[in-house]
């Protein structure tokens, strides 16, 4: 029963999680070629166990804001460009890509690679996969769409500098 | 005036190739994560937006390894792990800094005073430590990148 209830509170967590990003790239589609992909509220039918879920969502997105706008703060209070978390960040996973060069898995060096088996045959009866598998679609999907932006980007700079 | 890659209610479009790059560090599939980082650096807006995708991934792993009712306790040992993890000559996470900025994801009320050089070396580390030791299959990882997409992507 609890894991039932694990996999339902998972499914609806994913189904919202899925429909705003669905949203957002309609909104960002739309921005880009009116009227191409439709809008609407979908993330409400989405979510199988109402308010509940919802409101988790919100609340885990919310704190994510507070923690990202506090870090953005501290950024301009101390005129320390949030570049240098870019640069430092990149660093240390070059790090760990040169002191395992040949390995996969655990580069802080605490635990063994973890290397989950490949699935090659999705059950799609269940609804976290189902959900799962549409996060695959929508990573093509927005693929696709910053494909088309960057092609915007490059024949806009080629246009400025014939200008 | 939005741009390109930015719609109109001004959110920034997260590029797939930055979720392709945490992965495949995650995975460790290096011979991978180079050749998207070649690609991102080739691409001019090819990182816009990854301190946020990062301070995003960052929150997701805090969260799922810890939750909202850890202590200061447990986030010592955390740290005291990941550093001892990183061995002589890795980089420098100084573990104050270090405990002080997952508290704070714990507890939003908690402040810091913590450069960003340091902040983004403790989101990094943190990161690929937690998604790594997660025993994550292909599909769980998949769906944590995109909720880490999507929370870059908020107002």
């Amino acid at each position: 029963m609890a894991d039932a209830e694990v996999a339902r509170d998972k499914a609806g967590r994913y189904a919202r999680l899925l429909a705003d990003a669905a949203r957002h790239i309609g909104t960002y589609v739309n921005v880009i070629a009116p009227g191409a992909a439709p809008s609407g509220p979908a993330a409400e039918d989405a979510a199988p166990s109402g308010e509940r879920l919802v409101t988790e969502a919100e609340v885990r997105g919310r704190r994510a804001d507070i923690a990202w706008r506090k870090q953005l703060q501290k950024a301009g209070d101390t005129e320390d460009s949030i570049k240098s978390a870019e640069a430092s960040a990149k660093e240390v996973f070059k790090f760990f890509k040169q002191q395992h060069p040949n390995q996969g898995g655990s580069a802080t060096g605490s635990t063994s690679p973890q290397q989950a088996p490949a699935q090659d045959r999705p059950q799609v009866d269940s609804p976290v996969t189902a959900a799962i598998m549409a996060a695959g679609a929508l990573a093509v999907a927005a693929k696709v769409v910053w494909n088309h932006g960057r092609t915007r980007r490059a024949r806009r700079r080629d246009d400025d500098d014939q200008s | 005036m939005a741009g390109p890659d930015e719609p109109e209610d001004g959110t920034m479009m997260i590029n797939p190739d930055l979720l392709e790059y945490a992965r495949t560090m995650i995975r460790g599939d290096y011979d991978a994560n180079d050749a998207v980082e070649a690609r991102l650096d080739a691409d001019a807006d090819g990182w816009d937006g990854f301190p946020r995708f990062l301070a995003a991934m960052f929150f997701l792993a805090v969260d799922r390894r810890f939750g909202v009712g850890a202590g200061r306790p447990e986030v010592i040992k955390f740290v005291a792990d990941l550093r001892a993890g990183l061995g002589e000559g890795g980089p420098d996470i100084q573990p104050d800094a270090a405990e002080q900025l997952i508290l704070s994801i714990i507890d939003p009320s908690i402040d810091y005073e913590i450069s960003q050089a340091m902040i983004g070396r403790v989101q990094a580390a943190t990161v690929q430590k937690i998604f790594t030791e997660g025993d994550l299959s292909d599909a769980e990882l998949d769906a944590l990148l995109a909720e880490a997409a999507q929370l870059a992507q908020r107002d």
